[in-house]
C-alpha cells in the first residue's frame, strides 16, 4: 500500500474517530448517543484491525488501541445492580456451603488456633510464671482490674464505642489473618498461633486468680462468632497460600484464579460472624444481666453458629 | 520493534482485539497518594460528624464508635465500595486515569475488588507496599499480589495524540528538483523511517532533527549521490522523489 493510500484510509476515517473521541471524552448523554457510541465503536475496532493490517504508523495504531480501550470500558463497565443482596447471600448461603467445601482448612486452622489456647490456658491455670512469659505485666495488670468487679455495666454510649472498637480492631485482625495467607500461608499460621496463645493464657490467668467467672460471663455471648470468625479468616488465608504454593497442573495465576470465589465467600463470612460478634460484644457482653441469662444466651450462640455452619444453603 | 512491552493484547467477546497499556508503580503511587489525602479528608469529616453526633444525643462514646467504625470502613473498605461504585476507579485513580479492569479486559466485579484492596495488606509490606512493587516488576502485567488473587489488572487509559500526515516543508523547489539524481531507491523501511521522522518534525528543536537525520542522511547521499544544506533536507528530498511527492502541487 503507497503512502497515499494510507493518507488516505487515515484522513477518510478521522472525522468518525474523533467522534469516538469527543463522546468519550464529553460522556455519552442519552440512549440516542450510547448508541451512537456503541455503533462508532464497532466501526473503530474494524478500523483497527485494518490499520494493523495495513501497517499503518505506530502512533496512529497507538491511538486507535488508545480510543477503543476507553469505549470498550465507557460501553461495559456498566454498574451492575443488586450488589448488596448478592453479597449478603453470598455471606449466609453460599458461605457455610464453600466452608464445608473447604473444612479440611477450616480444621486445620481451628486446630492452629485452639490447641495453642489449651497450651496457654494450662499453662497458665498450673504456672504462675506462665502468663508472665507470654504477655507482658502491665496487660495482665489491666485485664486483673477489668475483670475484678462483679458488674461491668458501661453506659450505652460507651457500649457503641466498643462495638465500634470491636470493628475496628477485631475485622481489621482477621482480614491481615487472611492477607497474609498470600506469604505460603505462614502469615495466617502466626496470627492464629498466636491469638489462641495469647487468649489462651488470658484465660488461664484470670482463671487462676479466681476470675474465670467474671471473664466466662463477659465473653460466654460473642465467642462463638468470634473464635468461628478468627479460624474461618485463617482457614480463608490457608487456603490463599495452598493455591499460591500447589497450583494442580494450573499455572500460578490460574491457580489464583479458580481459588478466588471460594476465598471471597470466605471472606464475606468471617466479616459478617465478625459483625455480629461486635455487635453483641458490645451491646449485650457488659449488661447486667444474671450470669445464668448470660450463659444461655451464649450456649444458644453457639448452637445457632453450628446449625448455620452445618446445614445452611444446604439444598 | 518494541524495546519494552507495557501493553497487554485483549480480545472482546465480539473477537475484537486491542491493547491496553498497562499502568506501572509510577502513575499507581501517586494516584495512591491522592487518595490517601481524600481518606484524610473523610477522616477529618468523620471525626467533626461523630463531635456533632455527641453533641445532639448527649451520649459519650457514640461519636467515638462511629469513628472506630469509619476508620475501619476507610482502612479497609475505602478502595473496593468506591472501585464498585466507579467502574473500577477511586478519586485517585481518576485523576491519573488509571481503571482497574479484569485480567481478560473485562470490567470487574465487587469480588474482584474486595479480594485486591484486602489484599493491600500484604503487598504493603514491608513498608510503603514493598512486597507489591516487587511483584509488579515481576509480572509481565505489573499486578501486585492483590490484582493477581483478586484477578485485575491496572490499566492507562490515555489518549495519545496522533501525528499529522506528511508535509514537505518547504516544498521541493525547481532548482533541487533539476539537481537531484533521477532515481533514489529506498527500501520500504527507509521510507518507513523518514516518513515517521517527517511526521513528528514539527514536535522536534532543529538540532534534534538534525542529529537524527544524520543518522540515515549520509548513507542516502553516499549510495544515491543525493546532496542538500542539511540532513534533513537530504532525508526529505529522498523520500520526496522515492514517493513521488516531488512533483505534488503544493
Amino acid at each position: 500500500m503507497s503512502v497515499a493510500d494510507r493518507d488516505r484510509f487515515v484522513q477518510a476515517r478521522t472525522d468518525r474517530w474523533s467522534r469516538v473521541d469527543s463522546l468519550l471524552t464529553l460522556g455519552p448523554q442519552g440512549a440516542q448517543e450510547w448508541s451512537e457510541l456503541a455503533a462508532v465503536y464497532r466501526a473503530l475496532c474494524a478500523d483497527l484491525s485494518a490499520a494493523r493490517s495495513l501497517d499503518l504508523p505506530d502512533d496512529v495504531l497507538r491511538h486507535l488501541d488508545d480510543l477503543a480501550g476507553r469505549a470498550h470500558n465507557r460501553l461495559y463497565s456498566v454498574r451492575p445492580t443488586g450488589i448488596p443482596t448478592s453479597m449478603f447471600r453470598d455471606a449466609t448461603v453460599g458461605f457455610p456451603r464453600e466452608l464445608r467445601a473447604q473444612w479440611h482448612f477450616f480444621l486445620f486452622a481451628s486446630l492452629l488456633f485452639y490447641l495453642p489456647f489449651l497450651v496457654g490456658m494450662f499453662g497458665a491455670l498450673n504456672d504462675p510464671t506462665f502468663a508472665v512469659n507470654v504477655l507482658p505485666p502491665e496487660n495482665l495488670q489491666s485485664l486483673e482490674q477489668m475483670y475484678s468487679t462483679e458488674d461491668m455495666v458501661r453506659g450505652s454510649g460507651e457500649d457503641a464505642t466498643m462495638a465500634g472498637f470491636y470493628v475496628y480492631n477485631n475485622v481489621g485482625i482477621a482480614f491481615r489473618t487472611f492477607a497474609l495467607g498470600a506469604l505460603a500461608g505462614l502469615g495466617s499460621v502466626f496470627y492464629l498461633v498466636y491469638n489462641g496463645l495469647v487468649i489462651g493464657t488470658v484465660a488461664g490467668y484470670l482463671g487462676a486468680i479466681g476470675l474465670g467467672h467474671n471473664l466466662l460471663e463477659f465473653t460466654s455471648g460473642h465467642t462463638a462468632w468470634e473464635l468461628t470468625g478468627v479460624c474461618v479468616a485463617g482457614a480463608a488465608g490457608l487456603r490463599l497460600g495452598w493455591a499460591l504454593m500447589i497450583t494442580d497442573g494450573r499455572t500460578r495465576v490460574g491457580s489464583l484464579k479458580a481459588a478466588a470465589p471460594s476465598l471471597y465467600r470466605l471472606i464475606l463470612g468471617t466479616t459478617l460472624l465478625l459483625l455480629v460478634a461486635a455487635a453483641i460484644e458490645g451491646f449485650w457482653s457488659a449488661s447486667p444481666l444474671p450470669r445464668t441469662v448470660k450463659y444461655v444466651f451464649g450456649a444458644l450462640q453457639w448452637g445457632i453458629v453450628v446449625a448455620w455452619l452445618a446445614f445452611g444453603g444446604r439444598r | 520493534m518494541q524495546l519494552l512491552d507495557t501493553t497487554a493484547t485483549i480480545e472482546t467477546p465480539e473477537r475484537v482485539r486491542f491493547q491496553y497499556r498497562i499502568a506501572g508503580p509510577g502513575p499507581r503511587a501517586m494516584a495512591w497518594m491522592v487518595d490517601v489525602a481524600v481518606q484524610l479528608v473523610f477522616v477529618l469529616a468523620l471525626v467533626l460528624v461523630s463531635s456533632l453526633v455527641t453533641m445532639l444525643t448527649g451520649l459519650q462514646g457514640a461519636g467515638t464508635g462511629l469513628v472506630l467504625l469509619g476508620l475501619f470502613v476507610l482502612q479497609w473498605l475505602y478502595g473496593a465500595i468506591l472501585e464498585t461504585a466507579f467502574g473500577g476507579q477511586t478519586p485517585g485513580k481518576r485523576v491519573f486515569n488509571l481503571r482497574v479492569v479484569r485480567a481478560d479486559g473485562s470490567p470487574a466485579g465487587v469480588q474482584n475488588f474486595m479480594l485486591r484492596n484486602l489484599l493491600r495488606a500484604v503487598d504493603f509490606l514491608p513498608a510503603l507496599f514493598g512486597i507489591g512493587v516487587l511483584t509488579m516488576l515481576i509480572d509481565r502485567r505489573m499486578r501486585r499480589i492483590g490484582d493477581l488473587v483478586g484477578g485485575t489488572m491496572v490499566v492507562l487509559e490515555q489518549d495519545s495524540k496522533m501525528f499529522g500526515s506528511v508535509s514537505i516543508e518547504p516544498p521541493v523547489t525547481e532548482e533541487e528538483r533539476q539537481s537531484m539524481p533521477v532515481r533514489v531507491d529506498l527500501s520500504n523501511e527507509e521510507v518507513r523511517v523518514i516518513e515517521d521522522f517527517l511526521r513528528r518534525r514539527s514536535r522536534m528543536s532543529d538540532a534534534r532533527a538534525e542529529e537524527l537525520a544524520h543518522l540515515l542522511g549520509p548513507a542516502i547521499t553516499e549510495r544515491s549521490g543525493l546532496e542538500a544544506p542539511t540532513w534533513e533536507r537530504v532525508l526529505t528530498l529522498a523520500y520526496a522523489r522515492a514517493t513521488g511527492r516531488d512533483r505534488e502541487p503544493t
